[in-house]
């Protein structure tokens, strides 16, 4: 694991049939180290299935996968040793406190000594903010209290991978926006492979993304590279003064396949897909303020919403059906 | 992740791996809990309340004799039948009346952690499955040990003894309590095996409820009462004590067969049990 890009997970053609319906289809993933990867899909999807068949709590019906280079199957035990899980709804044993259930990990991946498990305890504890309600029974506890519980509990053993399935889904605003800031802190020390179908987290703290549709991958990549979209690059233009001679120079270019002109508030805004990135970035510009009548007053790459790329690939061509 | 050098990882212990720490924790919701407590009380009234009722027919005898209501080989017959009973009342609450606890007991050992969801959340840990199932087992059966078979059977010697003068002698007193251990960690395996099976309690709780009350199932089918249990705690016949209270007696036993068919059983439970849990999917 010394390489920054040595993988973490890897699958390949990872398969789930639940009693003739296949929960995962021929899944081909992988996960590289110190990356938080968001893994994205709706309700349904296969996200949870994924997690529990890298953790060996369900069993492949195809395929394989490995985690730390080891098989998922044959030496389950050595890669939870490195792994932290916060499950979807986590349950724990109602009548242990906070400090009590985390005792209780810590003991799995710890033999002693006390002083430091307490410490390390005490440490995890403060990093999720529960430090005051360390010593009360965890049945009293909220669902951000759960939540903070269930990532303390995941990062005890300062595992090199965190799997948090829907981490933040059953969170008021103010608990996701702590949730993501404990997964920002850690994201220097592990790496992070999470569940969700929140969009606006995905956007904020992951660098890479994989959606997933109906058990099957419709997309992996950087989340850079999905925002700016699948089908070529695009630039945005908002002009004034443009007229028929300037758009025809522009669409004339060899590497401009479309132009496409909106109104906006006496503006227009050109919408320019092109074939040739590296033409368009040193030319089109230049192409445009050739007329001196024209003023333009944004231009940039077109960014995609990821709700936007989200959407088009679950409910267009790649729903996975 | 960077880690904490004064902490020592746990060593690799293959297919025990976490047991210890279950054992723990099994141990502590027996030991740490008004639970022990509460277990010693109810099989205490139970198991030696009842052998207490018998033995008090004991002054009775010798008060009789004393009026000379009954002759001295009247007596005499009576008191034999009244060490027998107590020994017999104590063998048959032991092994039925506890069964029914231990089934109790058992039912939500598997089924509880799995409706409750907190399975999933253990085994998502570095333990084995293995290791999972056999530390509860294994603390069931340690909690059994104590408070329903060597504490009962600690009182049941002293009320043997205070309702009859006589000793029992010992080992064979200790090996009939071990049939009881055994019938017991009989029905908590077979309770086990069945959690494995089902996720509903009926089935769980009802089929070994069923065999702790099965003897009757011998009239039809007599091969039953070779292999089962319950002939460790019931009589064999109207003349022939159960298996236990022969060695109480330190009598000769009749047959082993059942105690060789009980052990088999209970092998081939946990047998199951762990072949079933280790394909279980949460």
């Amino acid at each position: 694991m010394n390489s920054p890009n040595s993988l973490v997970i890897e699958t390949h053609g990872l398969t789930k049939t639940y009693k003739g319906t296949q929960a995962l289809k021929s899944l081909n993933l992988t996960v590289k180290q110190h990356s938080i990867f968001g893994f994205l899909g709706p309700n349904g999807a296969g996200k949870t299935t994924t997690i529990k068949l890298l953790l060996g709590l369900a069993r492949p019906t195809g395929g394989s996968a490995n985690v730390f280079g080891m098989d998922i199957g044959r030496e389950s035990v050595e890669i939870r040793k490195r792994i932290g899980y916060l499950a979807q709804d986590p349950r724990y044993y109602e009548h242990f406190t906070a400090r009590e259930t985390l005792r209780f990990t810590a003991r799995f991946f710890f033999s002693g000594p006390k002083s430091a498990i307490e410490e390390r305890i005490q440490e995890t504890l403060e990093l999720v903010g529960l430090e005051d309600k360390a010593d009360r029974p965890i049945k009293g506890f909220s669902g951000g209290e759960r939540q903070r519980l269930g990532i303390a509990q995941a990062q005890i053993n300062y595992p090199d991978l965190l799997i948090l399935d829907e981490p933040a889904a059953s969170l008021d605003p103010q608990g996701r926006r702590d949730v993501l800031a404990v997964m920002e802190r850690l994201r220097k020390y592990t790496t992070i492979f999470y569940s969700t179908h929140i969009l606006d987290d995905v956007q904020r703290v992951s660098d890479t993304v994989a959606i997933l549709n109906h058990g099957e991958l419709v997309a992996q990549a950087p989340i850079e590279e999905l925002l700016a979209g699948s089908g070529g690059a695009a630039y945005r233009i908002k002009v004034r003064g443009a007229d028929d001679a300037t758009r025809a120079r522009v669409q004339a270019q060899p590497w401009v396949a479309s132009l496409t002109e909106q109104p906006v508030n006496g503006h227009a805004m050109w919408n320019v897909s092109v074939t040739d990135e590296a033409a368009a970035e040193s030319q089109l510009l230049r192409l445009v303020l050739a007329d001196p009548a024209v003023t333009v007053s944004e231009f940039g790459r077109q960014q995609y919403d990821l709700e936007e790329v989200f959407l088009n690939m679950v409910e267009g061509g790649k729903n996975g059906r | 992740m960077a880690g904490n050098s004064a902490l020592i990882a746990v060593k690799d212990r293959r297919w025990l791996n976490g047991f210890g720490n279950i054992f723990r924790k099994e141990n502590h919701a027996w030991w740490g809990t008004w639970q022990w407590v509460i277990q010693i009380a109810i099989w205490m009234v139970i198991v030696n309340g009842m052998m207490a009722m018998v033995t008090l027919a004991a002054p009775k005898i010798e008060a009789a004799q004393a009026r000379q209501e009954i002759s001295e080989l009247e007596a005499g017959a009576a008191r034999d039948a009244l060490k027998q009973t107590a020994l017999t009342v104590f063998f048959v609450f032991s092994g039925l009346a506890a069964a029914v606890g231990v089934v109790i007991i058992a039912q939500d050992a598997l089924i509880g952690e799995k409706q409750s969801g907190t399975v999933a959340w253990v085994l998502s840990k570095p333990i084995s499955r293995v290791a999972f199932l056999l530390s509860k087992l294994s603390a069931d059966a340690l909690g059994v040990l104590v408070t329903m078979v060597a504490v009962q059977g600690i009182v049941a010697y002293l009320i043997y003894k205070a309702g009859t003068g006589l000793y029992l002698p010992i080992p064979g007193f200790i090996a009939a309590l071990g049939l009881v251990l055994l019938l017991l960690v009989f029905y908590l395996s077979l309770t086990y095996m069945l959690g494995t099976l089902f996720r509903k309690r009926g089935a769980v709780i009802g089929i070994p409820m069923v065999l702790v009350f099965g003897n009757q199932l011998t009239g039809l089918l007599p091969w039953l009462g070779k292999v089962m249990p319950w002939n460790l705690v019931m009589d064999l016949g109207p003349d022939s004590p159960s298996l236990a209270v022969a060695l109480a007696q330190s009598q000769q036993l009749p047959t082993i067969t059942p105690i060789i068919g009980t052990a088999f059983l209970t092998v081939i439970f946990i047998a199951v049990a762990l072949w079933r849990f280790q394909r279980e999917e949460f």
